[in-house]
């Protein structure tokens, strides 16, 4: 087998290889038209969408939160030390 | 001085090599830096701690169910952490310490030191099982240390700088760290700061020439960067994707039970460097079977544990894979040791049938097992079967008016009812039936020196693991033995029994599929009947089947294995060779398991739904490119005969894309829905 057609067995949308959401997804579809036997609960068509939106969309999501997350606590930071400062400068106008 | 933020490992390590030049000392925060956890949370992994407790304190009669150990451990941790903050600005616990008090207010006086050994060897496994370290970030350890800087591993937790070092041993880090600093022993951390001072008055560090790499804003970041120490921050937007989906399979598993099973899967999927690319062959064995295997020896391990079976005997050649999964998967799972002996018996149906024959004879029922493969036609197949002598039975057949090539299957050009017959008479003749018994004595008797040798006459209940299908081995292994008083009852436990003949069950005999049971209604576990040989071949061990017990001169046994050197020996280790990714694979699978089974599933309850979905998905909805890529090349059934049955009359449109190829096949897989609804009335029909 070449290189080429090996793959990591954990998907890089962090999928099993080979039993991957989607195929779950077409599978979903069957037991809902079929009898298929016995699944419990099944998995659920929200609990789908939502992983097939964190597996398919996550990684730009994800990219954008912690840029977001970043700049909140870099303006957070400005806003604490600029507060800092007035209250160091009240104080010298008290004195 | 601010700290820099990085989004990737990749953008972290070329500014720290860019900047190391100047650096004598590189310290790293462990978790999530150096090391990652395949779970989104952290203090899942007390849980199964709590459970091992739990259990241990009930065998000593102390009634603590693991939901009250775990509030219990939290209390004493949380009061530990108020009195620490009471003297350091950190609030910090030790777990050594929390975790004796803990111990002591379950166990009272029996709560010692060993005990206390017990549940940190458990908690540091489990923490083991469930740690990965960074790919990337290794490598760069490595070349720091080869390049001699010092290297220290930080961390504010509540394990102490000794069970951080099992941790980083484990992870393959320790040899190239110089020091392990944790906040449980000195209660300085590096939240409050606290911690950088101490570490640099201990270790003679400057921070001009330091460099911090970690993950927190605050403990990584500000409080390095106020002593004026380089910290480089990783905030890698991936692993927080990583453990939100971990943590959305994990909250659906608490409601829908069908999660349960792929929650594990995503426990115990490679991560980082374990995650390199395989073939086909080793993700299907990863991915499919791995799971299906553990899943059904966990089933098994539990059945014992429940019927106070004392002995597991794992029945050659499939046994070799559950065996060792076995030995995987049980110090994990069942913490206790509270689990029967194991062992590898060496059987198979034609070594047995002829030992099932000294006592019993040759009985009407093991004759019709002959005949249900369609290669077997006339009584030559008996003989073979058997492993009886052609030229003794000779006689007792004239006198019946068949012979050797007599056809007896219907499946066959030839066959006459007036033959079967005959041979139906035969069966109820004496002399004929002393005949098979003279002949299958020495097998018989060689078989049972075997078995006492393994000490099976020893144990009350035993248990036969098996992959299946129909129970013949147990049914000749119980005719071979059902004549002594001391034998054991026989808990048969396959992979699948599909019950193509009745099995005979009796209070101290008797067979149950785990995955798939033709006694249990379940439509889609029936979907391993698809292929049946995959498993078989999955699961087989890569050394010859067994074909006779033999007597020795001086009264002992010895076990004759079959020669490989004609075609079908050839071909069998062909197919060793070509399973051999994917057995290793499963192998593989089984070493992240268990952790993953006990910290996802809470035993066995939520699988079934999984097994379900894998079966049918996987079976019955093959992709042609998957049947094609796993699909055995050869398969040795010492059972089934050479000879080539009548054709049947009408073609069938309709094929079993995993036992047909080219243009049926691929027919096969337009109409998976239509083969399915076949099988599933075969089951509703029978």
């Amino acid at each position: 087998m070449s290189e080429l057609e090996k793959k990591p067995v954990f998907s890089r949308r962090y999928d099993i290889e080979g039993n991957s959401l989607p195929r779950m997804l077409r599978h979903w579809l069957r037991i809902k038209t079929a009898i298929m036997g016995n699944y419990d609960s099944g998995p659920g068509l929200r609990c789908m969408m939502t992983l097939w939106l964190l597996h398919y969309f996550g990684r730009p999501l994800f990219a954008l939160r912690t840029w977001l997350n970043n700049q909140y606590q870099m303006k957070a930071r400005v806003r604490g030390l600029i507060n800092r400062l007035k209250q160091g400068a009240g104080r010298g106008d008290e004195q | 001085m601010r700290p820099l933020p990085f989004y990737s490992q990749k953008a972290l390590i070329a500014k720290g090599r860019s900047i190391q030049q100047g650096m004598e000392v590189v310290s790293f925060d462990l978790f999530d830096t150096l090391l990652v956890r395949r779970t989104h949370d952290p203090d899942l992994v007390k849980l199964p701690v709590a459970q091992f407790i739990s259990q241990m304190a009930r065998e000593q009669g102390h009634d603590w169910d693991w939901k009250q150990v775990q509030l219990k451990r939290n209390e004493i941790e949380q009061a530990m952490r108020d009195q620490t903050g009471e003297t350091f600005e950190d609030h910090e616990a030790c777990y050594p310490v929390f975790m004796m008090d803990t111990l002591r207010a379950i166990f009272a006086d029996a709560a010692d030191q060993a005990l206390l050994e017990k549940v940190t060897a458990y908690e540091l496994a489990m923490e083991n099982a469930m740690l990965v370290a960074r790919a990337e970030i290794l490598e760069w350890v490595k070349e720091l240390a080869a390049a001699g800087k010092r290297i220290l591993v930080i961390s504010d937790i509540y394990l102490p700088a000794k069970h951080l070092e099992v941790l980083l041993d484990h992870a393959g880090i320790l040899q190239h760290v110089e020091a392990v600093i944790s906040s449980a022993d000195s209660f300085l951390a590096k939240a409050s700061g606290r911690a950088y001072p101490y570490i640099a008055a201990h270790y003679d560090l400057l921070p001009k020439t330091w460099m911090h790499i970690g993950d927190n804003p605050i403990s990584d970041g500000f409080r390095p960067g106020e002593l004026g120490i380089t910290a480089l921050l990783l905030q890698d937007p991936e692993e927080h994707r990583r453990k939100a989906i971990a943590a959305r399979h994990f909250f659906y598993s608490l409601k829908r039970p069908f999660w349960k099973g792929r929650l594990l899967q995503q426990l115990m999927a490679p991560l980082e460097g374990e995650n390199s690319p395989r073939s086909v062959m080793y993700t299907e064995g990863y991915n499919f079977l791995g799971p299906l295997i553990c899943m059904f020896v966990h089933l098994v391990a539990q059945r014992c544990r429940e019927n106070n079976i004392t002995k597991v005997f794992f029945l050659s050649r499939e046994g070799w894979m559950f065996k060792q999964v076995w030995e995987k998967t049980m110090p994990m799972l069942y913490p206790d040791g509270k689990l029967p002996q194991i062992d590898y018996l060496y059987v198979s149906r034609q070594a047995l049938a002829g030992a099932s024959c000294a006592h019993e004879g040759l009985t009407q029922e093991k004759a019709d097992i002959v005949f249900l493969p369609a290669g077997n036609r006339c009584f030559r197949d008996v003989c073979r079967v058997f492993s009886l002598d052609p030229e003794g039975i000779l006689p007792h057949l004239q006198r019946f008016e068949i012979d050797l090539e007599s056809v007896l299957s219907p499946a066959h050009d030839g066959f006459t009812v007036e033959n079967r017959q005959a041979f139906e008479y035969l069966l109820r003749d004496q002399g004929f039936q002393d005949e098979v018994k003279r002949q299958s004595a020495d097998a018989n008797l060689a078989l049972q020196r075997y078995l006492e040798s393994l000490d099976f006459f020893e144990h009350q209940d035993v248990a036969l693991v098996d992959i299946g299908w129909l129970g013949t081995i147990q049914r000749f292994f119980h005719g071979a033995i059902a004549h002594r008083d001391d034998r054991p009852t026989l808990h048969g436990m396959l992979f699948g029994a599909t019950r193509g003949i009745p099995f005979p069950t009796t209070a101290d005999n008797f067979i149950e599929g785990f995955v798939f049971d033709r006694n249990r209604f379940d439509f889609a576990s029936s979907a391993v009947l698809y292929a049946r040989d995959l498993f078989e071949e999955a699961c087989r061990a890569p050394f010859p089947t067994l074909n006779a017990y033999a007597l020795k001169d001086d009264g002992g046994y010895e076990l004759v294995f079959r020669q490989m050197g004609d075609d079908i020996g050839k071909g069998e280790q062909s197919q060793d060779a070509h399973y051999a990714d994917l057995q290793q694979a499963v192998l593989d699978a089984a070493d992240r398991f268990a952790a993953a089974s006990v910290m996802a599933a809470g035993g066995t309850r939520g699988y079934r739904p999984w097994i379900n979905y894998l079966l049918v998905s996987k079976l019955a909805f093959a992709r042609l490119r998957e049947i094609n890529a796993i699909r055995h090349l050869h398969h040795l059934d010492d059972f089934h005969g050479a000879n080539k049955p009548r054709r049947a009359r009408r073609p069938r449109l309709i094929h079993n894309p995993w036992e047909v190829s080219g243009w049926k096949q691929w027919l096969g897989c337009l109409t998976q829905r239509q083969q399915f609804r076949k099988l599933l009335k075969a089951l509703v029909n029978n």
